[in-house]
């Protein structure tokens, strides 16, 4: 049996209510986010949810909020460490350094940054993680999904809905005080003298339909259990916070519903392995996580302190 | 080993974000990971290329110009059609606000500085096949092509993934480094600039590599790339 190796996954997700994945706005109408495909000699615009998306909101967001509860970190974070946590950071220092000690530390103590990557101040640390681009199952991404889809995994014959016919406009209307009934009971009397300038607003854009199929996948490389563990706890995570991905949840948007296959490797891991991995991530995290907030501290401190304790060290000598 | 003219097909299915790598590049990457070659040190530009040892990788050598370039054509493709991604990034100070400590709270400017929120467009293209014709051993080349999944830059968020591999053997040409299109003699790799070149058309000169690795500075010499 291996140590490491390399996991596929697949992934097919419905939608259970409207998604709003925006690329761009044009006047007040906001465009559902779009890639290119070749179909039947012509190119079209298909819809898409961006692999940026998905890594964030299904694997970094929930991976870090669940290491900020475990290692007690909430009101104890510098902007840096969440940075780091929650966006991948980025290279604030202008010399670059190759720290050995500090990227053994990462990788033997946190398995989701191991697996995800990011930039600590002065050093990019490359992840073992490929997140797939959410393709919208319809008849113009039909060759696509013939080739990505698992071993006994097949389309039906007959034609699949075209991608327009996913795509539906919303429109919303934002109110203004000053317009409602209420507004002359509870706003101050000078408030509605004369002339006042009106915030009411209609919004509208397109957003992909409730019931609609994407399929997605991640490509895991070269990875140990602890990181299948850590991968698969962030999605069960996700998946309990309402699997939400796209803008405008606040008012029911984006709420996904996802089922995944996962590619059995014999030699490493099978997807009857999955919880005992999660189990062993989450009693990783109990057992490391004051050395984990140990690491944090040590490599996202202050600069001032840096320095002082640098100074320290030279008069010592 | 077997020595065979070879016809190398990736076919993609998603965008790609750069350029196509060049087949020795992927060849040599994925070798010296399988050879352990990446554990003991960390290689960058300011390494000597004298350390920088040239894996055996399954490709016969030419030598062109005074150099040993590897027998394989650059990267042939076709752009269906190109067009802007964006990636976006922000510091989503309304959702941490209160996970930050509170003496270390202060105001942040997403305009600029390293919590610059980012609209980053990338320039994807759809490219259906990438072809490489190259002269070495096709189980070999098999064996290593297998485990690079995606191709060119940001992969990491779904670009460039190969569906999958082709190694074919092709018919018999003299090399893959010049071919011949209406009678005429064509550059088919980057190559140095030299008498080589006599008679031969469909480049342009350029300064930079022509064997691995590419981005060495000690490898940049004046080249000529095919058009």
């Amino acid at each position: 049996m291996k140590t490491t190796g390399t996991v596929k996954v697949h992934c097919i997700s419905r939608t259970l209510s409207p998604l709003t994945h925006m690329m761009e706005t044009a006047g007040n109408e906001s465009i559902i986010n779009r890639e290119k495909i070749f179909h039947k000699g012509t190119v079209k615009s298909i819809p898409v949810i961006s692999g940026n998306a998905i890594r964030h909101k299904m694997l970094r967001e929930p991976g870090g909020m669940y290491l900020v509860e475990q290692c007690g970190l909430k009101g104890k974070l510098t902007i840096d460490q969440a940075n780091y946590m929650f966006y991948g950071g980025a290279l604030t220092e202008s010399t670059v350094a190759e720290n050995m000690k500090t990227l053994a530390g990462l990788k033997e103590l946190f398995p989701l940054y191991r697996l995800l990557g990011g930039s600590l101040r002065n050093q990019i640390i490359a992840g073992s993680i490929i997140v797939q681009r959410g393709i919208l199952v319809c008849e113009e991404n039909r060759e696509v999904l013939e080739v990505s889809l698992p071993e006994n995994y097949n389309l039906p014959e007959q034609q699949l809905k075209s991608s327009e016919e996913f795509i539906k406009e919303y429109q919303y209307t934002r109110s203004d005080i000053q317009k409602s009934k209420e507004g002359t009971e509870i706003l101050k009397a000078e408030e509605q003298e004369g002339e006042t300038k009106t915030n009411l607003m209609i919004y509208n854009g397109q957003s992909i339909i409730p019931g609609t199929l994407f399929y997605h996948g991640f490509i895991l490389q070269n990875i140990s259990r602890l990181e299948v563990g850590a991968f698969f706890h962030s999605l069960q995570n996700w998946k309990d916070s309402g699997g939400i991905i796209g803008g405008y949840s606040r008012i029911g948007h984006g709420r996904l519903d996802l089922n995944f296959i996962m590619e059995d490797s014999e030699d490493f891991i099978t997807a009857a392995d999955i919880e005992v991995c999660i189990s062993e991530y989450k009693s990783h995290v109990e057992t490391n996580k004051e050395k984990c907030i140990k690491w944090l501290n040590d490599n996202f401190q202050d600069k001032k302190k840096k320095t002082e304790k640098q100074e320290v060290l030279i008069d010592g000598e | 080993m077997s020595i065979e003219n070879l016809k190398i097909t990736a076919t993609l299915r998603s965008p790609l974000v750069g350029d196509p790598p060049y087949l020795d590049a992927l060849l040599t990457y994925e070798l010296g990971f399988k050879m352990h070659k990446f554990e003991d040190m960390k290689f960058n530009k300011s390494t000597p290329i004298e350390k920088i040892e040239r894996l055996p990788i399954p490709l016969t050598q030419c030598e062109i110009n005074g150099v040993k370039v590897n027998s394989c054509s650059d990267p042939i493709f076709i752009i269906k059609t190109e067009w802007h991604d964006k990636l976006s990034k922000r510091f989503e100070t309304d959702r941490l606000s209160l996970l930050i400590d509170p003496n270390k709270r202060k105001n942040i400017t997403p305009g600029t500085g390293h919590l610059k929120s980012r609209w980053q467009p990338l320039h994807a293209k759809l490219v259906d096949k990438i072809v490489w014709f190259a002269r070495g051993d096709a189980k070999e080349c098999r064996r290593l092509l297998k485990g690079i999944v995606s191709l060119g830059y940001y992969r990491k968020i779904g670009y460039g993934l190969v569906a999958k591999w082709e190694v074919e053997e092709t018919e018999k040409s003299d090399n893959f480094i010049f071919g011949k299109y209406e009678n005429k003699k064509i550059l088919m790799k980057t190559v140095p600039i030299g008498n080589d070149l006599k008679y031969t058309e469909g480049y342009r000169i350029s300064y930079g590599a022509c064997i691995p690795p590419y981005w060495h500075n000690g490898n940049f010499r004046e080249i000529a790339i095919p058009i």
